[in-house]
């Protein structure tokens, strides 16, 4: 198995735990392994074949939609020591931005790598293609250089969540994290309406 | 094709049984899946849910040709409902899977009366998969509603992923191949609970401002 072989399987094993364990979703996800012959990708059709048939889900690969495509090269180009890029939404940023709320609290596992502070990594949802996506590399490579951050961050305010660097497992570990802070603020939210209720009929 | 053709399909499909139950895409008292291969079709047993919980080895499951006789597998472990799958396939040759899921999402959502009967979405946009609806005094496993499964399946895009709803009992979903029949019944199930996750968040917000 090569080294690069190694970091696909990786990635798409890692994903399908997230998967199975309901952290994740098949929608919009894209991951990609820098190789020596190119780039590879596994979209969300093929990292399902690859979860229900393993080595036979080549047949099954689907090419990737040219504006995911371009964005994976472009972090690649901007970040030549990127292993692996993963992007896809996150369900509960998307829910929590779209419906007004802020960006997560980051947990203890967010800041031990280097993300102090979520929103400072969101950018519009169309900045991630064409002018406006060479506008968001540099802000992302700013962050990552002030906070030791190994991998760059991009979040669109749609809930979109991309992430770039090395090594591979910790561009899911990264990816896996917004969802999962997300899904604590809505909890909470909805933690603190239920408490607001409970008082409200135990005052009457 | 010969027993040892089979084989691959029957390891995928015993393998795609235990995964669409561990997503929550059924449940314990029913469901049923199947995957096409040439003029045959590889199909889960009766009372795969309750006698295995799901876990099927792959002779558990059995092939069948389209018009029902069995080629491989114990013939008196049949599934009625894989007669639907059967006249999906004879129908509709582009289909290379068909599941039936008892998926809560879809039939909370039609029983909330927010979907009439009829097409909801041609196309797999904006739910993941095309969407029909059933009326709801159609009992299943019947002649009307196996006609009106196809009928309306006949109405909007199927390849990339449709799914016909009968309110109260389940969702039938059909694709061009397993792994984009999962993917389109898996994100139709995601952007419900999207929406719904959206609509409590705004609940909340209401609360805290009340």
């Amino acid at each position: 198995m090569t080294e690069q072989t190694t970091a696909t399987t990786t990635l798409v094993t890692a994903f399908g735990r997230l998967f199975e364990n309901e952290f994740a979703t098949l929608d919009g996800i894209t991951i990609s392994v820098r190789t020596g012959q190119g780039v590879r990708f596994v979209d969300d059709h093929s990292a399902l074949g690859c979860m229900l048939f393993g080595d036979e889900a080549g047949t099954m690969t689907e090419p990737p939609g040219s504006e995911t495509h371009a964005l994976h090269l472009a972090l690649y180009a901007a970040s030549p020591d990127a292993e692996s890029v993963v992007s896809g939404w996150s369900c509960h940023l998307r829910a929590l931005l779209l419906e007004g709320f802020e960006p997560p609290v980051p947990t203890s596992m967010m800041r031990k790598r280097g993300i102090p502070d979520v929103g400072a990594h969101l950018v519009a949802p169309d900045a991630l293609a064409g002018e406006a996506l060479a506008r968001s590399i540099p802000q992302a490579q700013s962050l990552a250089s002030q906070n030791g951050m190994r991998h760059l961050l991009l979040l669109t305010t749609e809930g979109m969540v991309v992430v770039a660097g090395a090594p591979a497992y910790e561009a899911m570990a990264h990816w896996h994290n917004i969802e999962f802070a997300s899904r604590v603020a809505c909890l909470s939210i909805e933690e603190d309406s239920v408490h607001q209720v409970s008082r409200g009929s135990s005052d009457a | 094709m010969t027993t040892t053709d089979f084989e691959t399909g029957r390891r995928v499909l015993a393998r795609v049984a235990g995964m669409l139950y561990d997503r929550r895409m059924t449940e314990l008292q029913g469901g049923n899946m199947s995957l096409r291969m040439g003029d045959a079709a590889v199909v889960t047993p009766t009372k795969a849910s309750e006698n295995a919980g799901w876990r099927l080895a792959p002779e558990d499951t059995l092939v069948q040709d389209l018009e029902g006789n069995v080629l491989v597998g114990d013939p008196a472990r049949i599934s009625r409902e894989i007669r639907l799958h059967l006249r999906l396939y004879r129908k509709y040759s582009e289909l290379g899977s068909v599941f039936h899921l008892h998926l809560p999402e879809a039939l909370a959502t039609v029983a909330s009366g927010r979907w009439p009967p009829g097409v909801v979405a041609a196309s797999p946009e904006p739910f993941g998969a095309s969407v029909v609806v059933l009326e709801a005094d159609l009992p299943a496993q019947t002649e009307p509603h196996d006609a009106r499964v196809v009928e309306l399946l006949g109405q909007v895009e199927r390849p990339d992923g449709a799914l016909s709803i009968s309110p109260g009992h389940g969702i039938f979903s059909v694709a061009r191949d397993v792994p984009t029949n999962f993917r389109a019944a898996d994100i139709f199930r995601q952007r419900l609970e999207l929406e719904r996750l959206r609509g409590r968040l705004r609940t909340a917000a209401g609360e805290g401002q009340s």
